[in-house]
């Protein structure tokens, strides 16, 4: 290997390597501001500049863009760096406000400690600094131009990573500033990643501001809580009693002093890298919503009475117990939301499983077909990505299929931007697409609103063809006759058919969608990354939270019921009790009217949730739950990485972890001792199930990068985290399709059950998220709100007559016939208007004027 | 026998009309040296502005961890400091707090100053817990530069009788007044 001298020392380099890189990894200290080590190099900061001596001459260049070559000699520490180093410090500090005890940044500022090591004491510049007005980009970012010392790091970002374009620099010279273009909410649904990447004050954030300083902070890991990716955050919170920093009291009760105070990346590169997304980011003030459930109630002659677990736990025991034996274990079901932890859904499937002996669970949506069974695992037997986040990456074909990767899965969107940048083809399927979805898309086709399932039949015929493989099925269905049916062309599916293409699909589409994409991916040897929608979906279902499935991913011998043959069979009153874990079908599933008549039909209802909401009233017992910054746990996200998330502070007043409620409900009922810490049950299910054996605790690796102490924004870099896969069992099946018959259009408009990043159940509760959707809000296509003479509001009736005032928005990418409706549907009832599918139809009026 | 005598009376006649050395404490009060470091105040610009900012370091500075401060952000229209933050919360333990100085060598502001203020005992450990109701000065008040006016060389102000208004009502006053709370409790 080539070698060359630095301070003194000879030492071997790779060609192409930069001076900066080599220093750090060989622990010598060289400043930096706009270097970042995940952002393209800029050079523009000077404070990395180096003595480099090469033959026979000699002068100051930035380390950070300088390649090595043989026979340099390069010194960091010398006189003359050191002076330069001084001098640029001056510069920067020229209009740099002197307000540090009122900053943010104070105590993680890079400015802050390299003017402590090398800056000047005292400055020359006596005229007036200039003042530039602070900008308010984003409901949740705050930007302080004065402060700006121009590294370029957040352009970097913003342009680069999260291939947005509405945030730059301007000017030249002394009037240059960075900021938005527009006066309008930032479009970037990685804004936030920009307070990380600043390495000062500029770039502050809203939920932080003022509240604390880093040294009084306690950082607990933990994964976001928000989508199925799990990315890895820091929770910085306030842990302790009032009067100290250091007496911490840990598992006590919350007093007012126990506060998360923000959430920064953790950076793992199997799943997020170093940056999250806004929504986990910024919302984290739900745990102290006022909705939350503070103590275990009971249902008694109509009236909640507030009791005690013991007697909640009892009760809730006897009767299901009573139940079970009047009427059969078939007449208990239970639904999950998916949104606890594995340790939690293993005794969730247990009690069920084991201990009642009804099989009706199951994590799903309530869609008709998923009656059939499950989808992907009739494919690949298991049910599971058999891609990872990483394979995107390096992928050349990727199909996208009907998933808005902007509002459930915002993380994925960054690795595709990747992908896209280094020449792969990217093919997205959807109903429309925008904006979010042109950053990284090579080319979008859009197929009819209805024809779903006939796109991704399209796909498999067109792979079948391909490969001269025949599909069981498809045999006598032409491939013009599916594009046609779909709303695409022919030319275009057989374009994004190629070899080893990567499908990237959320499970929330329908069960021949998910089943055709799965088998087209077999066909072209390729991969499925199967996107859940629940947080943990893919958890719950390893774990056996599934009427198909038993924990393990094995085909149970006597399936239970799903979601919608629950809801029906509540309907003809078979179902007696209904246990819902952290779900409210009320507000999370399409159809109100009919889920409501199977609730009010239910004699016993249990409901454990952390949140108030409609369902709760229906309720015979309601039990508090804790919220997943509460309790310690492992989450398994959607490619299948079991990753820990740690407590960060203390339970809500009596609300307690789902697996303690769980463990003594099975051990009040079978008599036998349950487990004695969350840890143990991580423990057995390493044990027992089998995709998880050879996982053992403690799961988390962290190995750690060289960067320099005196540069606070790098610190979140230096620990790099990893953690284990589970080990699907896949294996290839054939598979046999039916066409189905393709739902008529009819007049009016179509609804559509859309997703939105800032409408979930966690920020539907939480402060300030109605800055960022307002509330009762639909999107119409402008040309259509035209003709309905809408400006700002309308009244969507439905087939019945009934009424719903809505908030009307312009998409201009929608179709004219299609309203986009968001769910769940906590500010407004619209999910009656909606069938279980997902669609549903209305006429649009104006509203009436009061 | 007599010698030893008038030699120890001696000593008395000397002292006996000197200026007396003893202070009857309740009543009359000892003078302090200028730069005596007793009760915390909190002070005010000129325009009767709070000076402290919420930084925090008087808190990180404090060897006892008796500081204790909630920040947030100031109203535009009706600021209560200057610069953009304030302390919604300010709370020191006198209970904890050792009188080390250090919360007031690390204000950057010249928020704190340190008072000849002694008489700091109090009923109840909880009434230990000033807050910053307790310690701020009326407006008006000319401001201290303790610490920083030393290393200065300025000359030292004044102490300023500013004391807090708990410990400066009379005891029965105060039991008075805690039996009432008490009652109404």
């Amino acid at each position: 290997m080539p070698k060359f001298t630095l301070n003194g020392r000879e030492i071997e380099f790779k060609p192409g390597e930069t001076i900066l890189q080599v220093a750090w990894r060989e622990g010598i200290k060289i400043p930096v501001f706009c270097y970042h080590p995940h952002l393209p190099v800029y050079a523009g900061c000077r404070m990395c500049l180096v003595e480099v001596e090469l033959r026979g001459r000699k002068g100051l260049l930035p380390s950070c863009a300088t390649q090595i070559a043989e026979g340099m000699v390069v010194n960091t520490e010398t006189e003359e760096v050191r002076k330069a180093r001084r001098g640029q410090i001056e510069f920067l500090l020229l209009s740099h406000p002197l307000e540090c005890p009122t900053c943010d940044a104070g105590g993680e500022c890079d400015l802050q400690n390299l003017t402590f090591i090398y800056g000047p004491t005292k400055s020359r510049y006596t005229f007036e600094k200039t003042e530039k007005k602070k900008v308010k980009a984003h409901p949740y970012l705050e930007l302080y131009p004065n402060r700006c010392i121009l590294c370029n790091r957040c352009v970097s970002f913003y342009q680069e990573i999260s291939a947005n374009d509405d945030w730059g620099a301007f000017g030249r010279g002394h009037t240059m500033r960075v900021g938005p273009y527009r006066d309008k909410i930032l479009d970037s649904e990685f804004s936030g990643n920009m307070i990380e990447v600043c390495p000062l004050g500029a770039i502050t954030g809203r939920d932080y501001r003022f509240k604390s300083r880093p040294w009084e902070h306690k950082i607990f890991n933990s994964i976001s809580p928000h989508d199925s990716i799990g990315a890895n955050i820091k929770v910085y919170a306030r842990v302790g009693g009032k009067y100290s920093r250091g007496h911490i009291v840990e598992g006590g009760v919350r007093g007012e002093n126990h506060e998360i105070l923000r959430v920064n990346m953790r950076p793992n590169y199997d799943v997020n890298d170093p940056w999250i997304d806004d929504r986990t980011r910024f919302i984290h003030s739900y745990v102290n919503s006022t909705e939350r459930i503070t103590q275990p109630l009971i249902k008694r002659e109509g009236e909640f009475k507030e009791t005690d677990w013991n007697e909640v736990i009892r009760f809730v025991a006897d009767k299901l117990m009573e139940i079970r034996e009047e009427s059969g274990p078939e007449s208990i079901a239970a639904l999950a939301g998916g949104r606890g932890s594995n340790e939690s859904a293993y005794l969730f499937a247990k009690l069920l499983k084991d201990v009642l002996g009804s099989k009706n669970i199951d994590v799903r949506f309530p869609r008709p077909d998923l009656a059939n069974g499950d989808p992907v695992f009739e494919v690949l037997n298991a049910s599971a990505s058999s891609a990872r986040l990483k394979d995107v990456d390096v992928a050349e074909n990727i199909v996208v299929f009907g998933t808005e990767i902007k509002e459930t899965h915002p993380i994925v969107g960054l690795r595709l931007v990747r992908a896209r940048k280094k020449g792969s083809k990217i093919f997205y399927f959807g109903k429309w697409s925008g904006k979010p979805e042109k950053r990284w898309a090579t080319e979008t086709y859009h197929y009819d609103v209805l024809g779903e399932e006939m796109a991704a039949l399209a796909i498999l015929k067109a792979a079948s063809l391909k490969k001269e493989i025949p599909v069981e099925g498809l045999e006598n269905v032409s491939l013009d006759e599916l594009v046609k049916k779909a709303g695409l062309s022919r030319e275009w599916v057989e374009k994004a058919v190629n070899e080893y293409t990567i499908f990237i699909y959320n499970d929330a589409l329908s069960y021949t969608a998910q089943k055709a994409l799965a088998q087209a991916a077999v066909l072209l040897k390729g991969k499925v990354l199967l996107l859940r929608s629940a947080p943990n979906g893919q958890g719950f279902i390893d774990m056996g939270v599934s009427p198909v499935l038993k924990a393990g991913q094995k085909l149970e011998p006597v399936r239970g019921y799903t979601t919608i043959e629950i809801i029906e069979r509540a309907k003809k009153g078979e179902i007696k009790a209904l246990i819902l874990y952290n779900v409210d079908p009320l507000i999370e599933y399409p159809a109100k009217e009919e889920v409501l008549d199977a609730i009010k039909n239910i004699d016993f209802i249990v409901v454990l949730d952390s949140f108030w909401s409609e369902v709760t009233g229906y309720a015979n017992a309601v039990l508090p739950l804790a919220l997943s910054f509460e309790e310690d746990g492992s989450y398994t996200n959607t490619e299948g990485r079991v990753q820990w998330a740690e407590k960060a502070i203390p339970d809500y007043a009596m609300a307690r972890p789902a697996w303690e409620i769980f463990d003594e409900l099975i051990s009040t009922i079978t008599g036998k001792s349950g487990f004695n810490s969350v840890k143990e049950v991580t423990e057995k299910i390493f044990e027992e199930v089998e995709p998880y054996q050879g996982l053992s605790l403690p799961l988390c690796k962290t190995f750690e990068e060289p960067y320099p102490d005196e540069i606070p924004s790098l610190h979140n870099i230096k620990k790099v985290y990893s953690y284990p896969l589970v080990k699907y069992p896949f294996e290839e099946k054939g598979v046999s399709f039916e066409v189905p018959e393709k739902q008529e259009k009819s007049d009016g408009y179509i609804l559509v059950l859309s997703n939105h990043i800032y409408k979930t159940v966690y920020t539907l509760r939480s402060e300030d998220a109605e800055a960022l959707i307002p509330y009762k809000v639909v999107e119409m296509h402008p040309e259509a709100m035209k003709k309905e003479g809408i400006e700002e509001s309308a009244l969507l009736i439905g087939p019945r007559n009934e009424e719903y005032e809505v908030v009307v928005k312009a998409n201009k990418n929608l179709p004219e016939n299609v309203i986009r409706v968001f769910g769940p549907f906590l500010d407004y009832g619209l999910n009656s208007l909606i069938d279980f599918n997902g669609i549903g139809k209305a006429k649009v009026a104006q509203p009436v004027r009061r | 026998m007599i010698k030893p005598l008038l030699k120890g009376l001696s000593i008395t006649f000397k002292y006996i009309f000197k200026k007396k050395f003893t202070v009857q404490y309740p009543e009359e009060r000892r003078e302090l040296p200028p730069r005596a470091k007793w009760l915390h105040i909190l002070q005010r610009h000129e325009d009767g502005k709070e000076r402290c900012v919420a930084c925090m370091l008087c808190a990180s500075a404090c060897p006892t961890e008796a500081i204790y401060i909630v920040g947030e952000e100031n109203d535009l229209n009706n600021p209560v400091s200057h610069g953009e933050r304030y302390a919604k919360v300010w709370d020191l333990d006198l209970g904890r707090c050792m009188f080390c100085g250090y919360c007031v060598e690390a204000c950057p502001e010249e928020a704190l100053a340190m008072t000849d203020e002694y008489e700091l005992a109090v009923p109840t450990k909880k009434d230990l817990v000033l807050h910053k109701e307790d310690l701020l000065v009326p407006p008006g008040t000319p401001p201290v530069h303790t610490w920083l006016g030393f290393y200065r060389n300025e000359p030292v102000a004044a102490h300023p009788v500013s004391r807090p208004k708990e410990l400066h009502i009379e005891f029965e006053e105060y039991l008075k007044r805690r039996g009432s709370k008490e009652e109404n409790e």
